[in-house]
């Protein structure tokens, strides 16, 4: 292989590279405007969309293109390429350095403070526009380009440019300075090269030098903007392209041509040079996915450093999955996205509704996670021009934003980091909404529990309200008279009331209370009742010992009783007595008051009724007066409420009443459900508890 | 003194009764002239002693506070002031009818308020003798905007005045109740009859439905006591019940009376 050819083919790959190279800084150019995002020249510099990249893309386009067409017409058509084709080319490629100096010189302060920046981008600039302006005429008035005179002012003017800006820029970075001084000289150096050019050969170092001083621009710009983007789309495609076409290559010039040549010299056929190289050309397509492969790990391992993501997100999930909350989870998944993304801090916050004004582009009830780029951080106190915004897109609001702030070491977030936080972010949203919804279900156990539990208190206090105002202003009236006439009972009624008050009070401990406390508790209140109607009200209680250890639900009784006074004896003028009695039996079955069958101690274990009787002999109530009490009066719709409540359909209640003979209650509840309740625990509630327990 | 206010109280419980008693007792522009037991004693109480001013319980058996107010004669009509242990209906109809009432346990300070209402509206009452009316029709509206929202339970038995006594007269006896004019005539089985000052409607809705049917636009009939029911021309019929009393159907409600009562 001769050099000149070398040569040749190296200027075609050069341009193509640097086509490619500029290629790609446009795309990512373009991309970055869509986004609007702060990843571009110097970060925090403006906040109006950068031009500068893109036109340096452009113009690179544009001379690696023209070159590329040129070298193409000269190398395979033998043509002399068209003038005003180079000539475009040239000037393109005389505008890059002044972009250069330009976005070298650019810094977030404005131009008026810094004249010899100004100065100096104009000049460039001027210097660019001469020499394209020389191409175009000698294109058009001689038919040559590019011109001669144009590169070398070029040269000149650029290398002095170089000396120049090294003093204007010393206050910056040095790798950055560094980086773009270099290009610009090896710009300036290449302008020399063209401008000898013509009619001469050289070694193949000195035509990459020469002819692609745009290539180490178009990666200065790459590495100093989208380095990671350059590391991670570029490199590893590029790397893997310079591996394979080294290989290839070296096969070529180290297998393939020694072999074909002693061929040659054997016989001209061809069926074995076209074999060897197709089998060469099998080779290293089947070489290359796993040269791809290689190439990727090392760059993310090695020049990265990045996490293995999959292996990252397994650990989030099952990270996750151990948290209830969704508070604690978040911050436990910032962490791990602050080490795995290198980030100086990773923070989550509740997106409020303020926030959806400004982020409309969010979609409120998307459930795809929504990444903004640093809009978000605009507005906290302290700018974080790379911070980034992902949202976790539960199905109900408050919806949370992981904040990713600064990556250590410029790093910014590629394509496949923001996949790895789009999933993690799905992920977590996921599973707030399981939590959530575990939450709900537990909070909606809790509140059925908490209104079982009201409702009972509420029937409570109406009950106690039953009893309550009536009776007691009555009442005191009734002592009020007591304290002038009988002092004596003045005070024992006083002490009944208060006994009533008391024990009426601490039922709202416990639904249940024995029947003997409650009896107690009839007995004060009949007390009262007796000292208000005198002789109009006699009482009879039978209420076997044996029965008082027996659990019934409190203030059951208590309102049956007052009914046979307030509607029984009261509207009576001549009164009446009230009669309460408790007997036990076998089975249920409503026997008649007269024929109660008396059974105390009975064996247990079988089905025990307690049967309650509550009987007055007032004026008694008609069939639509009972129905009327049943539906319309507190009292008795709650007793029968309680009942059902507490025993279901095992316990009775039946009354009978005839008008002007008086009205009997009865009431029948099972025992053995009745002493299994525990306190503020329903039958029903046990049964359920232990169904829940054991099934 | 001539001009101390005659009270008297009506209240079923003796303690309650006396309680106020002694009270009143204590104030010397205050003559208690008399107590009542039940209403119809108060009734009769009132009617003989003419009372200033009468201090109603709410509630007594039979003919409770307000049955009395609406029993009483218009002309014999005191001043009203209720008492009442715990009724809010009774005290907001009380207050919007300005019609005075007392609390129990009656405290000594709202009586002697009472009392002085009461002598206030008595010198009043000389010189404009209607102001007298307007304090019994005042208790009349309080009454009944009562009952409008407590809805009492049906009536088992009903008080009527028969010259000056008041009779006690159980539904189940009662055979017919027929309009006449401002007033209702009740017809027992026995054939008695007695004037009532209420409103067909009013008595209708606190009777049982089940056993009183309307026969005509002024009339009531208990169903069991209806003997005979025959067909006249024009599609009406007559009623004949059991004490002989004849009722004429009219054409519409004889309609209805066939659907409910003529059907096995």
């Amino acid at each position: 292989m001769t050099a000149p050819a070398a040569a040749a083919l190296i200027n075609l790959l050069g341009y193509i590279t640097g086509s490619v190279l500029y290629a790609m800084l446009l795309v990512m150019a373009l991309g970055r405007q869509d986004v609007a995002s702060s990843i571009g020249v110097g970060g925090a510099s403006s906040e109006k969309t950068d031009r500068l990249p893109l036109l340096t893309a452009l113009l690179g386009l544009a001379w690696n293109l023209g070159a590329v067409t040129a070298f193409v017409m000269r190398g395979f058509v033998n043509a002399r390429p068209f003038p005003l084709l180079m000539a475009a080319a040239f000037t393109a490629l005389g505008f890059l350095p002044a972009v250069v100096v330009h976005s070298l010189l650019r810094t977030g302060a404005g131009w008026r403070r810094r004249p010899a920046a100004l100065v100096m981008t104009i000049v460039a600039y001027g210097l660019s526009a001469t020499a394209g302006a020389l191409h175009f005429q000698q294109a058009s008035v001689r038919g040559i380009a590019p011109s001669q005179w144009a590169l070398r002012i070029l040269t000149i003017g650029f290398a002095a440019s170089t000396v120049a800006l090294l003093f204007v820029v010393r206050r910056q970075s040095g790798g950055r300075r560094a980086v773009w001084v270099a290009a610009l000289a090896v710009f300036a150096v290449s302008a020399l090269h063209l401008s000898h050019h013509e009619g001469r050969e050289y070694s193949w170092w000195v035509e990459v030098i020469g002819h692609h001083a745009s290539l180490p621009l178009a990666v200065a710009i790459l590495y100093e903007d989208y380095r990671f983007a350059l590391v991670d789309i570029f490199l590893k495609r590029a790397l893997a392209l310079v591996l394979l076409v080294a290989l290839a290559s070296g096969l070529y010039l180290n297998v393939g041509v020694p072999l074909l040549e002693r061929r040659e010299k054997v016989s001209g056929a061809d069926p074995f040079s076209v074999g060897l190289l197709i089998g060469l050309w099998v080779a290293t397509a089947l070489v290359y996915p796993w040269l791809r492969r290689s190439i990727v790990r090392f760059v993310d391992a090695w020049l990265l450093r990045r996490v293995d993501y999959e292996a990252m997100r397994v650990e989030i999930a099952r990270r996750i999955a151990n948290h209830e909350a969704a508070e604690p989870m978040l911050d436990e998944v910032c962490e791990r996205l602050k080490v795995s993304l290198t980030a100086r801090d990773v923070k989550w916050t509740v997106d409020g509704d303020d926030n959806v004004g400004e982020n409309n582009k969010t979609p409120a009830g998307s459930l795809i996670p929504f990444i903004n780029k640093s809009k978000a951080s605009r507005r906290l106190k302290e700018p974080e021009p790379r911070a980034v915004t992902v949202s976790a897109p539960t199905a109900e609001p408050p919806r949370y934003q992981l904040l990713i702030g600064e990556l250590a070491g410029g790093r910014r977030l590629l394509s496949d980091d923001l996949d790895f936080l789009e999933s993690v972010a799905l992920m977590v949203a996921r599973r707030i909404d399981a939590v959530r919804v575990i939450h709900e279900r537990c909070l909606r156990d809790l509140h059925e529990q908490e209104m079982r539990k009201l409702a009972t208190e509420a029937e409570l206090r109406a009950l106690r309200a039953q009893i309550n105002p009536h009776f007691l202003f009555n009442a005191l009236t009734t002592i009020g008279y007591l304290i002038q006439t009988a002092p004596d009972r003045a005070l024992e009624t006083m002490m009944r009331l208060t006994q009533l008050l008391r024990s009426v009070l601490r039922r709202s401990e416990g639904e249940f209370a024995t029947l003997g406390q409650e009896i107690e508790l009839i007995e004060s209140y009949l007390d009262i009742e007796r000292a208000r109607f005198e002789d109009r009200l006699r009482v009879m209680i039978d209420v076997p010992p044996s029965l008082r250890q027996i659990r019934v639900p409190a203030l059951l009784i208590q309102p049956l009783v007052e009914n046979a006074i307030k509607h029984g004896v009261s509207p009576c003028r001549a009164g009446g007595e009230v009669m309460i009695l408790a007997r036990l039996s076998r089975g249920r079955g409503n026997q008649a008051f007269a024929t109660a069958n008396v059974q105390v101690g009975a064996p247990a274990g079988t089905e025990e009724t307690l049967q309650i009787w509550v009987r007055d002999t007032g004026v008694g109530a008609s069939e639509r007066e009972l129905a009327h009490g049943r539906t319309r009066g507190i009292g008795l719709q709650n007793v029968e409420q309680r009942i059902k409540r507490h025993y279901g359909d095992a316990a009775t209640f039946d009354i009978r009443s005839a008008s002007g003979v008086g009205t009997t209650v009865e009431l029948g509840l099972p025992i053995n459900l009745a002493n299994a309740s525990v306190d503020g625990m329903t039958a029903r509630d046990l049964q359920q508890t232990s169904a829940r327990m054991y099934g | 003194m001539n001009n101390r206010l005659r009270v008297v109280i009506a209240d079923d419980e003796r303690p309650a009764r006396s309680f106020l008693a002694s009270m009143l007792r204590g104030f010397d522009d205050v003559t208690l002239i008399g107590e009542a037991e039940n209403g119809a004693e108060a009734i009769e109480l009132i009617e003989k002693a003419r009372p200033d001013l009468a201090l109603l319980d709410l509630q007594m058996p039979e003919i409770d506070g307000l049955g009395v107010v609406r029993l009483l004669k218009k002309s014999r009509m005191p001043l009203i002031a209720f008492v009442t242990a715990y009724d809010e209906y009774a005290v907001r109809a009380f207050e919007m009818n300005a019609v005075d009432y007392l609390l129990k346990p009656v405290e000594r300070a709202r009586l002697r308020e009472a009392l002085n209402r009461a002598q206030e509206r008595l010198e009043r009452a000389e010189s404009r003798p209607e102001a007298r009316m307007d304090a019994a029709a005042r208790v009349g509206a309080a009454a009944d905007e009562y009952e409008a929202i407590t809805r009492p339970p049906l009536l088992e038995r009903i008080p009527v005045r028969q010259r000056d006594e008041i009779v006690i007269v159980p539904v189940k006896e009662i055979a017919s109740v027929v309009a006449e004019g401002e007033l209702l005539r009740l017809t027992t089985e026995r054939n008695e009859t007695y004037t009532l000052s209420y409103r067909l409607k009013d008595l209708e809705e606190r009777l049982d439905s089940a056993r009183f049917v309307r026969l005509g636009r002024g009339t009531l009939a208990n169903v069991e006591m209806m003997h005979r029911v025959s067909s006249m021309p024009g599609g009406t019929y007559v009623v004949t019940m059991s004490n002989g009393q004849q009722l004429a159907v009219s054409r519409i409600q004889g309609r209805i009376l066939r659907e409910q009562l003529l059907k096995l």
